[in-house]
């Protein structure tokens, strides 16, 4: 009788506590995945990614989060790799220029970036769709003025590249830390803008500086870049190197001779004090000699 | 009695006292030194793993390391001012004392600087500071001057020793082994108190005393300008090299004062080192404690009463109890009061007192140069933000502690060292005073 009354009061046990366990489980977060894609100068397609979630009304990073790339169009989607995020949420995906990417009717790359989930996160996925574009750097010939040119192109339907208009260029010079803007254009109907190198900006010793130009975070083309080395700025001239060392230096002459005074008068006396104690030595020695001698 | 013949029996009599290591002086010795050994091993973690062992970072450059530095060059003070002054004066009550003063001079000169290259770090970069120091950095005057100083102490003592070197050499009654003979034959510079022998060695005496007075003053002072020449809170100040020199003086002479309590004790010299030793020096102390407290009163006055925002920031941590108000007050108040106290009132003086007294200043005056320091580096010019509280204030790590305590150490040890090789009383000058005081008493 017991062993029966038993059976049906776990069955209720269970199911009041898979009950609880299911309303108390804490909703999956759909995490927030942003992605931007840049053309680098060197032709390097670049897919930064930054991953996070709303908890608590707080922005907390995603890290250590498996992300898959890959490029699809109308035929199918191909993997390109996977990425991790770092600790404050962000990976970055390169495909090198020699790699084929996959692209759709109109001529463009579709990226999906792909989060797969965890059991706080669910599955998030962003596309981006941006089409190739093509910059060339040119320095066209002037009489007294440096003119530094930027053709812009991208592929049409047919494959062929053509001039794309209205597209606002930056322009820069690579500097020590960065890149410094001298210019800002947007290309006219035969896909070409221009802008003035000031001269005053230098070179490195040898006179060469590095132009960039940049389309930034266009909604078709995303950010592309392009650079040229560019030999005929002006020349930096270093300063000369500050002499150091005691032997070698230049600081100034009444520092150089107080030390050397003082130094001197010391050392004078000291080389004078041993040449006392010196002289203390051959006496004893003369007089034991003379001792010895007399005996 | 002659006197070749009495200077041998002082010799004798002296050597004789504290020759043969009694039982305290073994464990005295192999305390100290397990203590080096662990300050060695403190030195090679910090090798090994940088300086990220010690407490000093992005804004506390300078700890506990410069701190003992300071301290240990500014108790050289004690050879170079009390003995360099008292034999051009021709004091004669100096001759039992001068010797230990002489050997904390020479001591404290070689173990200040090791402090500073331990807190440098990359030792393999040492030859930089020749060929890439600039002349117009005070630090490289500082390398400059303390070089010059540690040569001229060296010679100062040898120079002092060449008589009873003389003396050793000469002894037949004192067991002494071979090599410590060819030591001292080859150190007395064949000495045989010839009148030219000795009118040269006076010569060099008083050449070396006049030149070592200037020289420490200087060592001081080009140190106080490694500070003063710098733009920050509580270091800017005009008064900062004197201000070292009375502070290096003070404790120099404190330290002096403990030695001679110590040997007195430990060594039975009780018949050299007299009370009136103690009064003396004490009564030094006690003119050293005054200047330094005036000294004390008028750079803080004059910092805080210019009210100029970023020094009373450091000034307000110095007077503020939650920060460094109890170890500036101690510094300030307790470690030049308890000296004057113990040294000025007759009823309180005797050798234990003004023992006391110094050991106060001594312990006072390492805790004043730790709040010249530390707190002037706490006090950056640009607000702290965003940084760890260990990166803005400072607390010594057990590295630095243990090199600390490895350097104190290791100034006993040398002295245990020194005193095998040199009596520890100047006895051929003994000697001559005693034969004085024979001929005179004679006479009348």
């Amino acid at each position: 009788m017991r062993q029966k009354k038993i059976v049906p009061v776990l069955i209720i046990l269970t199911l009041i506590t898979g009950f609880i366990q299911t309303a108390f489980a804490g909703d999956l977060v759909t995490p927030r995945l942003d992605g931007t894609y840049e053309k680098m100068p060197d032709g390097t397609k670049k897919i930064s990614v930054s991953l996070s979630a709303s908890i608590d009304d707080k922005r907390v990073y995603i890290e250590n989060a498996p992300l898959q790339v890959s490029a699809e169009n109308e035929t199918g989607k191909t993997l390109l790799g996977s990425a991790v995020t770092n600790l404050k949420g962000k990976a970055f995906f390169e495909i090198s220029p020699g790699k084929s990417i996959p692209e759709d009717k109109e001529g463009y790359y579709t990226f999906v970036i792909q989060y797969e989930g965890n059991q706080k996160f669910n599955i998030t996925s962003k596309t981006i769709r941006v089409k190739e574009l093509f910059m060339e750097i040119s320095f066209p010939k002037s009489d007294s003025i440096i003119n530094v040119q930027v053709s812009v192109s991208a592929k049409n339907d047919k494959g062929v590249k053509e001039t794309v208009q209205d597209i606002p260029v930056e322009f820069y010079v690579k500097r020590l830390f960065g890149l410094f803007k001298f210019g800002s254009e947007k290309t006219d109907a035969s896909g070409l803008c221009t802008a003035e190198f000031p001269k005053s900006l230098p070179g490195d010793t040898t006179g060469k500086a590095i132009i960039v130009a940049k389309v930034l975070d266009n909604e078709f083309y995303g950010t592309v870049g392009a650079s040229v080395d560019f030999k005929k700025a002006t020349p930096l001239i270093l300063e000369p190197k500050q002499k150091r060392g005691l032997g070698d230096t230049d600081a100034p002459l009444w520092m150089v001779y107080t030390l050397l005074v003082l130094l001197t008068g010391v050392w004078f006396h000291v080389i004078y004090v041993i040449g006392l104690v010196i002289r203390i030595n051959i006496k004893g020695k003369k007089a034991l000699k003379k001792t010895i001698m007399t005996e | 009695m002659n006197s070749p013949e009495l200077a041998q029996k002082k010799l004798v009599e002296v050597i004789s006292r504290y020759d043969k290591p009694t039982v305290l002086g073994k464990i005295m010795f192999i305390f100290f030194f397990l203590v080096l050994l662990f300050a060695i091993y403190a030195f090679i973690t910090q090798t090994i793993k940088g300086q990220i062992v010690t407490g000093m970072r992005d804004y506390v450059v300078w700890g506990i390391y410069d701190v003992n530095f300071i301290f240990f060059i500014g108790i050289s003070y004690a050879g170079a001012m009390i003995s360099g002054i008292l034999h051009l004066l021709h004091v004669e009550w100096r001759k039992p004392i001068i010797r230990i003063a002489e050997m904390i001079t020479v001591i404290s000169v070689i173990i200040g600087p090791v402090f500073i290259l331990v807190e440098m770090g990359r030792l393999d970069r040492i030859f930089n500071i020749f060929t890439h120091g600039r002349i117009q950095s005070p630090i490289l005057w500082d390398v400059v001057a303390i070089l010059t100083y540690l040569s001229c102490s060296i010679l100062f003592l040898y120079l002092a020793l060449i008589r009873d070197y003389a003396l050793l050499r000469d002894n037949t009654v004192l067991k002494i082994s071979k090599f410590r003979r060819y030591f001292y034959k080859k150190l007395a510079a064949t000495y045989i108190d010839l009148p030219q022998q000795k009118k040269f060695l006076n010569r060099a005496l008083t050449i070396m005393s006049a030149l070592i007075i200037p020289l420490a003053v200087l060592v001081h002072s080009v140190l106080a300008w490694i500070f003063g020449m710098t733009i920050r809170p509580g270091w800017h100040s005009t008064i900062f090299a004197p201000y070292f020199v009375v502070a290096a003086v003070f404790s120099g002479t404190a330290v002096l004062i403990i030695a001679m309590w110590f040997f007195r004790k430990f060594y039975h010299l009780e018949e050299y080192i007299l009370e009136k030793h103690f009064k003396y020096i004490g009564t030094i102390l006690l003119v050293l404690a005054a200047l330094y407290g005036y000294f004390t009163f008028s750079e803080y006055l004059t910092v805080w009463y210019g009210s100029e925002t970023w020094e009373l920031e450091v000034v307000y941590k110095l007077f503020d109890f939650s920060a460094y108000g109890a170890w500036f007050y101690l510094a300030a108040f307790v470690g030049v009061l308890v000296p004057m106290i113990f040294t000025g009132l007759p009823f309180l003086r005797n050798i234990n007192t003004i023992t006391i007294g110094s050991v106060v200043a001594v312990i006072c005056m390492w805790i004043k140069r730790y709040l010249i320091i530390v707190p002037t580096l706490e006090t950056p010019l640009l607000p702290l933000q965003d940084i760890r509280p260990e990166y803005a204030h400072y607390t010594a790590s057990w590295v630095e502690w243990t090199l600390t305590a490895g350097g104190i150490a290791t100034f006993c040890m040398f002295f245990m060292i020194f005193i095998k090789f040199m009596p520890i009383i100047p006895v051929a000058d003994i000697a001559e005073v005693s034969e004085k005081k024979e001929f005179i008493s004679e006479k009348l």
